[in-house]
């Protein structure tokens, strides 16, 4: 059974029906493949993008393999009681940290608003307002933005538009306060509005 | 404000569309489907508590068979060659007839883990292959294509005398085992995890393989031949956090 739904979808779709992530997770476990299918469909396109904007494409693969790996590993302890999609994001923050430790590199745990000054030139050197104002290159600009984000802002703004996580499940997945994930988010956004050009912002064509 | 959060939240919806490649999910949805196949088989080589418990089994019903059957002298036809294991006669002849009805039994791979380089020289007369990979992982990372496995259909203790004399040639090989630590399109991507491995004195080997026309480079270590040295080289990994798939491929 292949039911390809967005992260979204699924996310809404949880909870008491019977094809909700967790209960695919328990079904799973008990050695239904149809059901692993089906769970891997609703968060595939989420989890890669998630390694793809934070890492190079190679290390992106081996990260999204490690994590499935993950998964499968632990899927005897697997309780109902943990959200599925915030195990799965907590997997990969901590195995996405685990790489930059093994990697020589430290994560970027910002004052967040020193930070965000500091990148306040990203992506906002002189360009055509016309060049900008097509929405390929709007794209290109705001991906760009994401990626140089300061590690935590860009992981807790990865775990809203891609994992479709609260801000509580935010939290929890990065063993973070909610009131400080509120925080990196909040700044994630500041830095995204100051930095993109203003044509972009205007243009609602792509909606 | 909250325009432009809508602006970029909504242009990042319409900006984000990358999918995995085909091979990622080939490669996870193998991992999940051996996953559950091998906790259903128990393969490749066995559950252990299954094998204590079939040995218990055995061994219970090995006893009453030689108390019921003690007059025919069932026992004096099979010839104590069990060196190092004087004491548990019974148990070690019933555990030989339990390999003969079921070639794939853990008790079997025990005793040919024992000695792996004796085992894989076995006759084929007296021991007709079927069964499991027998070999340490330093043999197998000096020759690693020439894997034996062999389960005997002969008297075991026969072919258990059989096993350490002979210096005839290794038997075909069936199977090879690895633990697939990483697919990866970009090569760039392999020198580190090479080296973690290498780091840990395991035996990798990097081929290429081609999925969907796209060409990707494997990562593996193996091959083995040992239920030890899979287990072995699985603990090692799961020490490192590297996470793998078992793969078998035939000869």
């Amino acid at each position: 059974v292949h039911v390809v739904v967005s992260a979204e979808a699924g996310r809404n779709a949880m909870s008491t029906e019977a094809d909700s992530d967790e209960a695919l997770m328990l079904r799973y476990a008990d050695g239904d493949m149809a059901a692993f299918q089906s769970l891997y469909q609703r968060h595939r396109g989420g989890l890669y993008r998630y390694f793809l904007r934070q890492s190079d494409a190679g290390t992106c693969e081996e990260l999204f393999q490690d994590v499935w790996a993950r998964v499968i590993q632990a899927r005897k302890r697997y309780r109902q009681t943990a959200r599925f999609s915030t195990w799965l994001y907590t997997l990969a923050h901590n195995r996405l940290v685990d790489h930059w430790r093994q990697t020589g590199r430290r994560p970027l745990f910002e004052n967040d608003m020193d930070a965000c000054e500091q990148m306040n030139g990203v992506g906002t050197s002189p360009s055509d307002p016309l060049r900008l104002a097509d929405l390929r290159d709007c794209i290109e600009q705001l991906l760009a933005l994401v990626g140089s984000l300061p590690d935590i802002q860009r992981q807790a703004f990865l775990l809203k538009h891609e994992a479709g996580l609260t801000l509580a499940q935010i939290a929890e997945a990065m063993q973070a306060r909610t009131e400080t994930t509120k925080s990196r988010l909040r700044y994630a956004m500041n830095h995204l509005r100051a930095a993109m050009p203003p044509e972009c912002l205007e243009n609602s064509d792509h909606d | 404000m909250t325009d432009s959060n809508e602006r970029i939240t909504s242009l990042y919806r319409h900006a984000s569309r990358e999918e995995p490649p085909a091979a990622l999910d080939h490669a996870v949805l193998q991992q999940a489907r051996q996953a559950v196949k091998r906790r259903r088989a128990a393969a490749p080589f066995g559950n252990p508590w299954m094998a204590t418990g079939s040995l218990v089994t055995v061994c219970l019903v090995g006893v009453l068979l030689v108390s019921l059957l003690s007059e025919r002298n069932i026992t004096n036809g099979i010839p104590d060659v069990m060196e190092n294991e004087a004491g548990v006669e019974h148990s070690a002849d019933e555990s030989d007839r339990q390999r003969e009805t079921s070639p794939g039994s853990p008790a079997l791979l025990k005793e040919y883990s024992l000695d792996s380089r004796q085992e894989l020289r076995a006759p084929a007369p007296a021991a007709e292959v079927a069964g499991r990979p027998v070999e340490d992982a330093a043999e197998s990372r000096s020759t690693p294509f020439d894997s034996a496995t062999v389960t005997g259909k002969a008297a075991a203790p026969q072919r258990s005398q059989q096993l350490k004399k002979s210096d005839e040639p290794l038997l075909a090989v069936r199977e090879f085992h690895y633990l697939q630590t990483g697919l990866f399109r970009d090569p760039a991507s392999i020198p580190t995890l090479r080296a973690r491995l290498a780091a840990a004195g395991l035996a990798v080997v990097v081929d290429e393989v081609s999925v969907d026309g796209t060409r990707w480079h494997r990562v593996r270590v193996g091959p083995f031949r040992t239920r030890q040295a899979l287990e072995h080289a699985r603990q090692q990994l799961e020490g490192l956090g590297i996470a793998y798939t078992l793969e078998t491929s035939g000869e």
